[in-house]
């Protein structure tokens, strides 16, 4: 039952205890068959005696895989992370299972990483929920990664984009940064920068090209050099915001791609002695639950953050996703107090 | 006792099992005294183990361990919440500092339910982390049952460590903010920016970390003179929403009379902070707020917040160092929190 040679067994505390197989698990295991206070006792203290751990691995072999669902997602102090992980412990605890989360710091390196750590644990279910990388490599190496877990009996959802293959929770990120885009120019904005984030990153690149497709659409052409990569957080919207004003440059409205990176912006607008709204507008995207604090109100695109993330472990724990699993996620603008109606000049 | 190893075959290293035999206990006693844990060893059984162990030349193996454990260079972290900005900044701060000691952190969630700490901890232990570090704000009262205890004395006589961060409800050593003092020391500060009419928002779930903010800043009060009424201390639900309730709920004479209201954390400032502004309030031009944490991602809150620093990293330090001794024994230890003066109080 153990794969770890020296390891002691659960037939080995089962024996020393003089119970069956199963009173034993039961006892150790949990399990909603009581199990008698006597024989219980007996378990617990052979278990002791002979210093076994209710590895998991054991278990798995039993039941194909654990209790566990893991999460690997970008930063854990991101709010974008902690709302989804939000909607898929929801779904875990309904479940019975309990959720785990790591967080690879959007490098694809560590997400392999950690993916190769996460099979230890046998999960049953592991949510990709960290933005997924442009690129062939990327994709074979994670198909492979996604494969081994799936060999040891979990599944592996992934919160991607419409071109995501495998089980997959489509955010519909180049039609909201598009819609966002039209929305601004009805506001009567014309002159765009754009703090993109990652560009190797699939989320921040629809983000940036929906945005900048759609203006195209309406004839404002926004400039390659208006196109800003950058960190994909408060800092990267703080320092290329800094940079840019720096430079002369006098955008009437920053797209940034994601809340957090707007939230830098506005700060570096204000250090910059100018008033984010009133001089400069902002809009970002996601919103995020911090964005109950910050003034003035910030205009963005939300996505129903915890839905996505309840959707995620639906569709890995359903044996046969239906259509209302596989339907795309769509971003609604919502339009506050950061862009206000821009007078023609 | 005059057993030999080796004699039938080649050399290996020493084992905690041999140790045990030798020493004539067993294999989680002698784990407990050689690897450190909170559970007590009778004094004889302990002179035996170390004894033996000398004899044997056995060493405690970083490695050798790790594989008794099954696993691995992670770490699993136990925290009440992650969408409190407190509480993923601490998640942050560890990933950081287990990141430089090479380990990986898994991260879970109780939402201050017992039922689901059991839960997880009971599935983690599984996994055999290195270390099971459990953060949170602390009971009042001592867990109702003894089986979280039971659990994590098992896993330790396993080898793995168990590692406290601001719990005071769980027999084993913590390592803590200096809640008391943090606020005493802030309170004083705003006493001496001549506020003199306060309104405290402490927590509606009893919890020791929380109510020592409360104690620390009535003392605070005290030093510089200022008695506090006790009516102006409210206890609403523990979150932003609780905050900004409990402010949009005041009568207009009581809101009136307050000049700052300080609340037990950032995130509950920030919601006193909504709740004013509901009301037409301006801050901190009408009335002036603070907060406790220090929360990095909320720098750029407009104005900034008057707060209490505490050191996230060198707790997190701490308790990684925790995680990977062998044969320490640690005591409690608290960390200094200190007040930061900042535009939501500029003085009266």
């Amino acid at each position: 039952m153990s794969d770890l040679a020296g390891s002691v067994t659960l037939s080995q505390v089962a024996d020393h205890a003089g119970v069956s197989l199963a009173t034993a698990s039961r006892a150790l295991n949990g399990s909603t068959r009581k199990v008698k206070p006597e024989l219980h006792q007996r378990v617990l203290a052979s278990a002791a005696a002979l210093g076994y751990s209710a590895n998991v691995l054991a278990q798995s072999v039993a039941r194909g895989a654990s209790k566990t669902v893991a999460i690997v997602l970008g930063d854990i102090a991101d709010p974008y992370f902690s709302a989804i992980a939000s909607g898929v412990i929801r779904v875990a605890e309904a479940n019975g299972l309990v959720v785990t989360m790591a967080a690879t710091g959007g490098d694809a390196d560590r997400e392999d990483a950690t993916l190769v750590a996460i099979k230890g644990q046998r999960p049953q279910a592991v949510i990709l929920a960290g933005s997924r990388h442009i690129g062939e490599e990327a994709g074979e190496r994670m198909a492979r990664e996604v494969a081994a877990i799936e060999r040891l009996g979990g599944r592996v959802s992934v919160i991607g984009s419409r071109t995501t293959t495998g089980r997959a929770v489509a955010v519909l990120n180049r039609a909201g940064a598009a819609d966002l885009a039209d929305a601004l120019i009805d506001l009567g904005y014309r002159n765009f920068a754009i703090i993109a984030g990652n560009p190797d990153l699939v989320t921040a690149a629809e983000r940036s090209t929906g945005f900048v497709e759609a203006a195209a659409a309406r004839g404002i052409v926004i400039a390659p050099d208006r196109v800003i990569p950058s960190k994909f957080s408060r800092d990267g919207g703080y320092e290329s915001v800094s940079a840019l004003l720096a430079s002369g440059a006098r955008p009437d409205c920053v797209f940034a791609v994601a809340d957090v990176v707007a939230v830098g912006a506005m700060a570096a607008i204000r250090n910059a002695g100018l008033v984010p709204g009133r001089d400069i507008a902002v809009a970002g995207f996601d919103d995020i639950q911090m964005l109950q604090d910050v003034t003035p109100s910030l205009t963005t695109v939300a996505l129903p953050l915890a839905e996505i993330g309840a959707r995620s472990l639906e569709l890995a724990l359903a044996d046969n996703p239906d259509a209302s699993l596989t339907a795309p996620i769509e971003g609604r603008v919502v339009v506050r107090d950061s862009t206000p109606p821009r007078r023609a000049d | 006792m005059s057993e030999t190893l080796g004699d039938a075959g080649p050399r290996r290293p020493v084992t905690l099992d041999d140790v045990a035999r030798r020493a004539g206990v067993s294999q989680p006693t002698a784990s407990r005294v050689l690897n450190g844990s909170a559970r007590k060893v009778n004094e004889a059984l302990r002179e035996r183990v170390v004894t033996a162990a000398r004899e044997l030349g056995y060493t405690t193996n970083l490695s050798a361990q790790a594989v008794a454990r099954g696993t691995s260079r992670t770490i699993a972290l136990v925290i009440s919440g992650i969408s409190d900005p407190y509480f993923s900044a601490m998640a942050a701060a560890i990933m950081r500092q287990a990141e430089l000691a090479g380990l990986r952190v898994s991260i879970a969630v109780t939402d201050r339910r017992s039922d689901r700490e059991l839960e997880l901890v009971r599935e983690i232990r599984g996994h055999q982390p290195l270390a099971i570090i459990l953060a949170g704000t602390g009971f009042l009262a001592p867990h109702p049952e003894d089986t979280l205890v039971d659990e994590l004395r098992r896993y330790e006589e396993t080898g793995g460590r168990v590692v406290l961060i601001s719990r005071t409800d769980l027999p084993f050593e913590t390592v803590s903010f200096d809640n008391h003092e943090g606020a005493r020391q802030l309170a004083r500060e705003l006493a001496g920016l001549g506020y003199r009419r306060f309104l405290l928002l402490g927590s509606g779930t009893a919890l020791l970390g929380m109510q020592q903010r409360i104690d620390g800043f009535v003392h605070g009060l005290a030093d510089e003179g200022i008695s506090h009424a006790a009516d102006r201390i409210l206890y609403p639900e523990f979150s932003w929403d609780g905050a900004r309730r409990a402010i949009e709920s005041l009568e207009e004479d009581t809101l009136r009379e307050v000049e700052l209201v300080f609340a037990i954390t950032d995130d509950m400032a920030l919601g006193a902070i909504a709740g004013l502004r509901s009301r037409g309030v301006s801050i901190p031009d009408d009335v002036a707020v603070a907060g406790f944490d220090d929360i990095t991602t909320l720098r750029d809150i407009v104005p900034s917040l008057t707060t209490v620093h505490v050191a996230l990293d060198t707790v997190a330090e701490e308790a990684i160092h925790r995680a990977t001794t062998d044969g320490e024994v640690f005591t409690r230890k608290t960390v200094p929190a200190y007040p930061v003066l900042r535009e939501s109080t500029p003085g009266v």
